[in-house]
């Protein structure tokens, strides 16, 4: 491969469509949608190094109501996570929570992390990110690692870990197509909120309460293609993956091993809209498999979903909607422990974002971003009763230089049926600074 | 519980493989997986119901791997119209029980909260709003896995101008922020519409159809048979009393456990030393009304009848045969005495384990000479007995655990508290 070629496959790797269509007059430096997950862009005219070292940290300060659970004080129902929304009192880009102490109550492992700060104002490091990329000069490959140190304390003491979320090789073996093979551990390719995981990227703090289905990260192979369509400024992408454990959070299913010795595929099917003017970016995705928080084959969990983001005049929409069906298993393993039950389980739901982004010049402030969310989520374990929960989340985003972002952003969650009524609200902000 | 058929799992995902083109790396991912862990499974009433009537027989065996040789027979929880009782021995007593639900591989089960409203206390004693009977809000279903007969009545003082049916959920309750008293545990099985009732109703409710309550905001009906029938700990995991079923060895070398053997209920858990009996009540559980109480919920051991012990199966009855079915026919020379008997005369019997010593003239213990001296065996018809007499390190803890609520000791009927 000539190295213009591997050049072309490497911007190819990191977004494409930005390469062979005209950005948008004040294009947010976050990744397209429809690539196979973020990873950081080329920076620089000449040619890059073959290795590079990015990453960021991500220093929060957060506050919520209550406990900092979901938690009815008076609710005596086992297990206590499966009549509220435990991740609903989220605090930061990854989804943990301010606490999910049940108080001596039973719980059977439908739990997100939790930063272990109750109901208290704190500081926090949220996230220590480092990616390698590797890019070889021979071969039309790229290697690509992301760890992540995660200090937290719990109620149970030290609780730090050291996380290995992206590592993967990428290989583009035909110079004349946008078509991409990665095996190793990748992000998701459900939908469109994963490409906003990293807080350096995601517009707000927290991700939506349906993006405990879709932003997994996990381990197998996946394919990527694409077929750009000139005339009509549009595209069509394929973006296909088998895994160990599909597209949910590691706190549900763990990515690292199969426990039931089948893969889970996923995919998306994606069709994009690139001129000067807007930009609308449209999906259908779907999930098929063994459930990866138990043994049992026979086990299924299905899901579909259907996404949307346009782009105009500074003004961003996403929108998501989410269809999850589990079914009944055997004895539940998740990363946070072992559980006696998998459930029978469906869940519905969805969001909203809007956001305007106003491009500043103004010595150190770049860009002042205004955004409003509104989630919903329909779920039932079978036997108990259905909840519906939603949330209103509004935020701030200041981008200073290109490189610290300060945000902070409200959460009002509302229990709107099924749930006991709890107050469990977040004040939650983050300072990135990214290298 | 609906899965879908792995077929369609198949398709999908092959054709994801042709287009993708890494079989290679979808083989690695298929590699051989060890055996996974024995499922936990709930049976209930509701599930009962669907079994029959999707062609299901009495015979059919619920948790038939699960350490219990032939598991339970559907027909022990209902036959059809309605619960079935069975004797088992207690503090050398025969007692009745039903079973209403059947759990394998679960380590513990959980008392859940069922919301009472109420418009003040009277004497210590709860005034119904709207008065008797009450409709106890249930806060989990019988689908859940996590569903147990076992609930602690949370009481809800509302306001005594509440609308009597305004209060269907448990959200309402928890929302409307009423002062709450947990009180006592009861052993409340639900039941689906139309299931057939055999305890007798609890105080207030009509003799005629089953009491009910609310579910979801719907009604539902339940089996009282009240209070005092388990305990829990402070994480209201319903604490397990063992059931000591007694196996023999077949000729294939496999245990069986013979149904006309009678089972032993405990009445403290498995490895307690069991108090003395009451010497008034001579029984060891406690006594309210002048009944003894037994738990609800129990853990079934198989216990091998040793080789010292000798079970009373007189030639021509159906334990006899049992036995004989099973390849571990009865031994020694009965007395011709027995032959003048019904089945139900030896019924008091029949199926009991003795410890005496073997008379070696006939092979058999010297009170089974006759009918008259059969009263003077020790025999293995307590917790305390077996304690005394057995290796219980012998004893099986199985995977399966059941609602057993006792319905009548000795003659008494057991009243719902």
């Amino acid at each position: 491969m000539s190295r213009r070629l591997l050049a072309l496959a490497v911007v190819f790797s990191a977004g494409a469509a930005r390469a062979q269509t005209p950005p948008p007059p004040e294009s947010e430096p976050e990744p397209i949608n429809d690539s196979d997950g973020y990873t950081p862009a080329v920076e620089g005219a000449g040619a890059p190094s073959p290795l590079s070292i990015n990453g960021y940290i991500d220093v929060g300060f957060a506050r919520a109501q209550g406990d900092g659970t979901s938690f009815a004080p008076d609710d005596g129902s086992i297990p206590a996570d499966y009549g509220v929304d435990t991740f609903a009192p989220a605090v930061n880009s990854r989804g943990d929570v301010a606490s999910t102490n049940p108080n001596g109550r039973f719980v059977n492992g439908f739990l997100p992390r939790s930063v272990g700060i109750g109901g208290n104002g704190s500081f926090l490091l949220n996230t220590l990110d480092v990616d390698l990329k590797y890019t070889a000069a021979a071969a039309p490959l790229m290697i690509f690692s992301r760890v992540q140190f995660l200090p937290r304390f719990t109620g149970s003491g030290d609780d730090t870990r050291v996380y290995v979320e992206q590592a993967f090789g990428r290989l583009v073996p035909f110079d004349s197509q946008e078509f991409a093979l990665a095996a190793g551990k990748f992000d998701s390719v459900f939908g469109i909120e994963y490409l906003d995981n990293q807080a350096n990227i995601r517009t707000g703090v927290t991700p939506s309460l349906v993006a405990r289905y879709t932003t997994g990260q996990s381990i197998g192979a996946k394919l990527f293609y694409r077929v750009q369509i000139q005339p009509l400024q549009s595209a069509v992408s394929l973006n296909v993956s088998a895994t160990n454990s599909g597209n949910f959070v590691e706190s549900l299913q763990p990515p690292d091993a199969s426990l039931t010795g089948e893969p889970v595929g996923a995919g998306r099917l994606g069709y994009e809209l690139n001129t000067r003017g807007i930009q609308v970016k449209l999906g259908a995705s779907g999930l098929i498999g063994p459930r990866n928080d138990q043994a049992n084959q026979a086990a299924h969990q299905k899901a579909y979903g259907f996404d949307a983001r346009v782009a105009v005049a500074g003004v961003y929409l996403n929108a998501e909607y989410v269809h999850v069906d589990e079914g009944e298993g055997g004895p539940k393993t998740t990363s946070l422990g072992n559980f006696p039950i998998s459930s029978t389980f469906n869940v519905r739901g969805g969001y909203v974002q809007l956001a305007y982004a106003l491009p500043l010049s103004l010595g150190a402030l770049h860009k002042v971003t205004v955004y409003g969310r509104y989630d919903r989520r329909h779920a039932w374990f079978e036997g108990f009763t259905p909840i519906t929960v939603d949330r209103f989340t509004g935020g701030v985003r200041i981008d200073l230089w290109e490189a610290i972002i300060l945000k902070a952003e409200y959460l009002d969650n509302r229990e709107l049926a099924g749930a006991p009524t709890v107050a469990n609200n977040v004040f939650t902000s983050s300072l990135v600074y990214s290298w | 519980m609906h899965r879908p058929g792995a077929g369609d799992y198949a398709r999908a995902v092959g054709s994801v493989f042709r287009v993708a083109a890494l079989a290679a790396l979808i083989a690695l991912a298929g590699c051989s997986q060890a055996p996974a862990p024995p499922a936990a499974k709930l049976w209930t009433l509701f599930d009962v119901q669907t079994l029959y009537a999707n062609g299901a027989t009495a015979a059919k065996p619920l948790a038939p791997d699960d350490g219990l040789p032939g598991g339970i027979p559907l027909g022990d929880l209902s036959d059809g119209m309605g619960l079935v009782g069975h004797v088992a021995l207690a503090d050398g007593y025969q007692t009745t029980f039903v079973t209403t639900e059947v759990w394998s591989n679960y380590p513990q089960v959980w008392m859940q909260p069922a919301y009472v409203p109420v418009t003040g206390w009277v004497d210590g004693l709860p005034t119904l709003l709207g008065g008797p009977p009450w409709h106890p809000i249930f806060s989990v279903g019988p689908e859940s896995g996590f569903y147990s007969p076992f609930w602690q009545i949370v009481y809800a003082q509302v306001p005594a101008d509440a609308v009597p049916g305004t209060f269907t959920s448990a959200k309402q309750i928890l929302d409307g922020g009423y002062p709450l008293t947990p009180s006592q545990g009861e052993t409340l099985p639900l039941i689906p519409s139309g299931f057939p009732t055999v305890p007798g109703p609890g105080p207030g409710e009509s003799a005629s159809a089953p009491p009910t309550g609310w579910w979801d905001g719907a009604k539902i009906s339940f089996l009282n048979f009240g209070a005092a029938t388990f305990s829990w700990d402070e994480a209201n995991v319903v604490q397990e009393i063992p059931f000591y079923v007694f196996t023999v060895e077949g000729a294939d070398g496999q245990p069986h456990a013979p149904a006309e053997i009678f089972p032993v209920l405990g009445t403290v858990p498995f490895g307690t030393p069991v108090q003395p009996p009451d010497p008034n009540t001579q029984t060891s559980a406690p006594t309210i009304d002048g009944v003894a109480r037994y738990v609800a919920y129990w853990r079934v051991y198989t216990v091998p009848v040793p080789s010292f012990a000798t079970v009373f199966a007189p030639p021509g009855t159906d334990l006899a045969n049992e036995l004989t079915a099973a390849g571990d026919p009865p031994t020694g020379q009965y007395s011709d005495t027995f032959t003048g008997y019904s089945a139900t005369e030896l019924a008091p019997y029949l199926g009991m384990v003795a410890i005496d010593k073997l008379d070696p003239a006939t092979g058999l213990p010297a009170c089974f000479a006759s009918v008259g001296v059969l009263e003077g065996c020790t025999w293995l018809e307590s917790q305390q007995a077996l304690q005394d007499n057995l290796d219980l390190s012998a004893a099986q803890s199985t995977g399966i655990t059941f609602a057993g609520p006792v319905t009548q000791v000795r003659t008494t009927p057991v009243k719902p508290l």
